[in-house]
């Protein structure tokens, strides 16, 4: 990697220290990838001993792992390049990452052994409103953090559409009375101009359920905003 | 100045230095032997394969080379998965040439035709669930339904719809 020449003597220092470190990862790959080969062969010898390997048919099997290897696949690819395909097919919503994990062992081995692809949290209030319930929160920012091992994370955080006291408080007065009312559009202009700003501990209990993903980001005492490489945060605009 | 490459099958492709220099990793052979006829063997890249390769290396030669690592070009560059025009009908091929074509970019270092190649398996597998993407692969669920159920409630947070 080349960097600019006459860097201060600490920065130089930093630019040894990585190429350091990058060696040592790639020496540290090669072994896992060595253990892991041996692992396979390993496994694939006993298979028949297995105490299930007689109802799952060896033969059939065996079969199978050998068509596989016959032509080029996608089984065949590097790790590497699996991770890569995998970034690509989260980049719009992280949580599809399930869906890698179930769909055989050498998937799921790649990418729970890859912090990479746990290096991301995801809060989108489409996806917590619609798509996941709202108390998959906490496991899935806590599954990343522990995941994504060293791995610093890129944290994106949606809050457009969340809503503030006022508009939580007009929201479900208006589904209140809409459901004894007929007369909708009376209903609706009217209750637009009720002042609606005051205490509501149901609108503290749905703000602090939002707000808890973002504690356990931050960590207790910010312990986990160490963690943190990147942020970027949507909030709604306001005149 | 032409240069000469020989696949693994032992043909040889004449192509213009500019094209050939799309690969990092012949641009790199190039800066060390200097001027010189010498063909450049390339034991890990089969005819057809180099042929689709340098397809693409001669649509985009002018092309502004990657700057090497720039992070936050890095991290943009992963959350889109939008391929060109041209790009798409180039790799409109079956499964085994595109993974053909993914390895030899990877070892050929032609980062722009690795990522197309990699956003291309990627939008094969969107919006699919693990059977019909094992289905498309022709891969064996290895699973036991214990193991399944397992996996599916440890990560039941991203569980959809």
């Amino acid at each position: 990697m080349p960097y600019l020449p006459n860097l201060p003597l600490e920065v130089q220092g930093k630019v040894e220290r990585l190429a350091e470190c990058r060696k040592q990862i790639a020496n540290l790959e090669s072994q896992l990838m060595q253990i892991k080969n041996e692992r396979d062969q390993l496994e694939e010898e006993l298979f028949g001993y297995r105490v299930d390997a007689k109802k799952e048919g060896p033969e059939v099997v065996r079969g199978q792992i050998m068509v596989a290897t016959t032509s080029m696949n996608v089984q065949n690819l590097p790790n590497e390049m699996l991770i890569l395909i995998f970034e690509y097919f989260l980049a719009i919503n992280h949580r599809l990452i399930r869906r890698l994990l179930l769909v055989c062992k050498h998937w799921n081995h790649i990418v729970m052994q890859s912090p990479r692809l746990w290096g991301r949290v995801q809060l989108l209030p489409l996806d917590y409103e619609y798509r996941y319930p709202f108390e998959s929160l906490l496991p899935y920012v806590e599954a990343c953090l522990q995941r994504s091992q060293s791995v610093l994370l890129d944290i994106e955080l949606d809050y457009v559409l969340l809503l503030t006291r006022e508009e939580y408080i007009r929201n479900k007065v208006l589904a209140t009375i809409c459901e004894i009312s007929n007369d909708e559009p009376n209903v609706i202009d009217q209750v637009y101009n009720l002042n609606c700003d005051f205490a509501s501990p149901e609108y503290d209990a749905y703000f602090d359920q939002t707000m808890k993903e973002l504690s356990i980001l931050i960590g207790p005492m910010g312990a986990h905003m160490e963690k943190w490489r990147s942020l970027r945060l949507r909030i709604p605009w306001q005149d | 100045m032409p240069v000469l490459l020989v696949t693994s099958d032992n043909e040889q492709f004449r192509v213009e230095k500019v094209v050939a220099q799309r690969s990092v990793l012949i641009k790199n052979m190039l800066e060390d032997v200097g001027e010189s006829d010498q063909p450049i063997p390339l034991p890990n890249v089969t005819a057809p394969v180099l042929k689709k390769v340098l397809e693409y290396c001669d649509h985009h030669q002018t092309d502004p080379l990657p700057t090497g690592d720039e992070p936050s070009a890095d991290e943009s560059r992963k959350r889109t998965t939008d391929i060109s025009e041209w790009d798409q009908k180039f790799i409109t091929v079956d499964q085994e040439m595109l993974f053909e074509i993914i390895l030899a970019a990877n070892y050929l270092d032609i980062k722009p035709l690795l990522d197309v190649g990699c956003k291309t398996v990627a939008n094969m597998i969107k919006g699919k669930s693990p059977e019909e993407i094992r289905k498309l692969f022709n891969i064996v669920n290895d699973f036991t339904p214990e193991e399944e159920a397992q996996i599916k409630k440890e990560n039941e947070w991203a569980e959809d719809r």
